[in-house]
């Protein structure tokens, strides 16, 4: 059998295929699109996995990812504050980069009639404007077999038996400048700078810490033993552990300090409704139960509980988690730009 | 109509051809303009305006007209040294980009196997398939305190640790490891070019194969030299990953600090101003260069 399309069944067929591909976009607008800007890798992976295919994608939202680094996410929300849009309707952040945010006027509140389960995440945790989701602590990593005793405060490093043994990650320089304000001020509410810079170089002078650029490089170098001590996220200890790294992790007596991650949701974002289902979803008990031993991070729903040996190796002691101090975002606002020059002409040289 | 009338309608197609042919390399070229305009020096203009705002912790900037960042930037030893250790790092890769592409763009040129031409071809054209950070990441195996030349150097020489990596030589291993295959793609098309007879009758006419080389080859590759060197040192000026990685965190190089002034600092003036300090030099610089470069090959006659 012969077939020849003529024009009127070519017509036909096109508007046949229109009608149904519009059809396709209703469907899916029922659901609809939530644009989420995230980490890359390992991170956005486990998001994937225990959160935005099990429950976002599978309540029928197509969700969009942008991924970056955080500044550049910063970066894209301060730039497009006059545009009529956001550019995307949620977005993973850390503690201070959502202060920061929040201080500028360009993310929105959180109802927590709308994202109920806001309500079970920990108090201490908390802003209005930020729905957090994993935290950790900025504590000390130590190498047990080259160290008979662990490190017991910040402030021991200061003793010159730790000199050129102690490892610092430049990316992490305002922690450092965190941990001499607690050895000196025992707080992160009232930090003398001035006070703290010569603390530092005294520090310098007396052990002479060596400055490693990131994360990846204090770990090589813990596990080159050219160092046997490093400051370092509690979570991140764990993983170089987990990665066959002779380190383990110890709390200082001054108290750690607080690393959250979490979202944010930007003004103007294009699907508000989709935004507050993203952030419940990711508050999901198992979900976070799931991520955290895979990240080592401690789950900000009060709801997700542990299997014991992985509370045991990952969450902090009730004691602990009282001491924890949360940074100071609105000193670190108004001083970042002085202290990181200070860091790097005076502490770095 | 006629066959005349056919013939006559097509010379006035052409004869309105030719007066439209001006036209042409500008509405060809017009795209190009355009998107350069729109993407390129329209955000260009932006951000130097946003080099005269002035800075401020919580609004992140105040539109205003100051020279404050610029005047930062000349009175600060620190950050004036930055700038000069952009400048040599740049220049000593340009050098040893040029040293090492002479000779194996020379050898590539003048060897008559097309085996081994096409084997090094592939091999210089293959380290650009990967990216800067991976070839990189090499180097930091390799100079690491525990790295494979540490260990040759240990255990084959019986020395003591050297401390090869976060140093500004590691940063110009990396740079000229990075650079120097444009170096060689760019000297090599220009020595296909150089006729083999030429090095030959200078031979033949008893020079030696170094003066041959310094008096025949080296004049006629010069456009090839300017243009690899011009290729090599922007590029290095503006190398971010390799300082990053194989400096540490105590080398300075200008890309990085303009990053950690707009990322880390959240100062974007000062940024900004940095960016423009960098642009301005490394086109001043790029723009003298060309200078002398047409006054001596005019002066030469190979231009």
């Amino acid at each position: 059998m012969s077939y020849r399309i003529n024009r009127r069944g070519f017509l036909a067929g096109g508007a046949g295929a229109v009608a149904l591909m519009s059809g396709m976009r209703g469907a899916r607008a029922a659901g609809g699109q939530v644009i989420v800007a995230n980490w890359g890798g390992d991170w956005n992976d486990r998001t994937i996995q225990f959160f935005e295919a099990p429950i976002v994608e599978k309540a029928g939202y197509t969700v969009v990812r942008d991924l970056d680094g955080f500044d550049q996410r910063r970066t894209k929300i301060i730039a497009s504050r006059r545009l009529p849009r956001a550019p995307m309707d949620v977005a993973h952040m850390d503690d201070a980069t959502a202060f920061e945010l929040a201080s500028m006027e360009l993310v929105d509140p959180v109802d927590e009639q709308a994202v109920p389960r806001l309500k079970d995440v920990l108090q201490s945790l908390r802003t209005p404007t930020f729905v957090p989701w994993q935290y950790s602590a900025w504590i000390l990593g130590y190498n047990p077999k080259k160290l008979k005793e662990a490190p017991r405060s910040f402030g021991e490093l200061w003793d010159p038996k730790y000199k050129g043994v102690v490892g610092l990650s430049n990316e992490h320089w305002f922690h450092h400048i965190e941990s001499a304000a607690l050895k000196i001020g025992k707080s992160l509410d009232n930090i003398d700078v001035e006070a703290v810079k010569a603390s530092m170089m005294e520090w310098k002078k007396a052990a002479s810490p060596r400055i490693y650029p990131n994360h990846l490089q204090i770990e090589q170098a813990l596990k080159n033993e050219e160092i046997v001590v490093a400051p370092e996220y509690k979570a991140r200890i764990l993983q170089f552990a987990s990665e066959g790294v002779d380190v383990a992790a110890t709390y200082p007596s001054e108290g750690g300090i607080a690393i959250i991650f979490g979202m944010v949701l930007p003004k103007k974002r294009p699907d508000p409704e989709a935004a507050n289902f993203y952030c419940n979803a990711l508050l999901d008990p198992a979900g976070l139960t799931s991520l955290v031993q895979k990240s080592f991070y401690s789950p900000a729903n009060t709801k997700s509980v542990l299997p014991e040996a992985a509370a045991k190796q990952i969450e902090f002691s009730e004691a602990e988690t009282k001491s924890i101090h949360k940074r100071n975002h609105a000193f670190w606002l108004k001083n970042r730009n002085e202290l990181l020059d200070w860091w790097n002409k005076e502490f770095k040289a | 109509m006629t066959a005349v009338d056919t013939v006559r309608s097509q010379l006035a197609a052409i004869a309105v051809g030719k007066r439209r042919r001006w036209l042409a390399p500008y509405a060809l070229s017009g795209p190009a303009v355009v998107f350069v305009s729109l993407f390129l020096m329209l955000p260009l203009l932006m951000m130097l305006r946003l080099s005269f705002y002035r800075y401020d912790a919580a609004q992140m900037y105040i539109e205003a007209f100051t020279l404050d960042n610029y005047v930062r930037f000349i009175k600060d030893d620190f950050y004036r040294q930055v700038l000069w250790t952009t400048l040599w790092i740049s220049a000593v890769t340009t050098l040893l980009c040029l040293i090492g592409g002479v000779a194996v763009a020379y050898f590539m040129a003048r060897t008559k196997s097309p085996l081994l031409k096409r084997y090094l071809i592939i091999a210089i054209v293959l380290p650009l398939f990967m990216g800067n950070v991976a070839r990189t990441a090499g180097w930091i195996i390799i100079l690491d305190d525990k790295g494979l030349l540490n260990f040759l150097l240990q255990n084959v020489y019986e020395g003591s640790a050297l401390r090869l990596l976060y140093t500004s030589g590691a940063v110009i291993a990396g740079l000229t490891s990075v650079l120097l295959p444009f170096m060689i793609v760019t000297l090599n098309s220009v020595m296909h070019n150089i006729d083999v007879s030429l090095e030959e009758a200078s031979l033949n006419l008893g020079a030696s194969h170094l003066t041959t080389f310094r008096r025949v080859v080296l004049p006629l590759l010069k456009p090839g030299i300017f243009a690899g060197c011009i290729l090599c040192f922007i590029l290095s000026m503006n190398a971010y990953a390799t300082p990053i990685l194989l400096g540490g965190p105590k080398f300075n190089m200008m890309a990085p600090m303009i990053y950690q002034q707009i990322s880390a600092a959240m100062n974007w003036p000062f940024g900004s101003a940095l960016a423009f300090v960098l642009i301005s030099l490394t086109a001043l610089l790029t723009v003298v260069s060309a200078v002398m470069f047409d006054r001596t090959a005019k002066r030469t006659g190979i231009a």
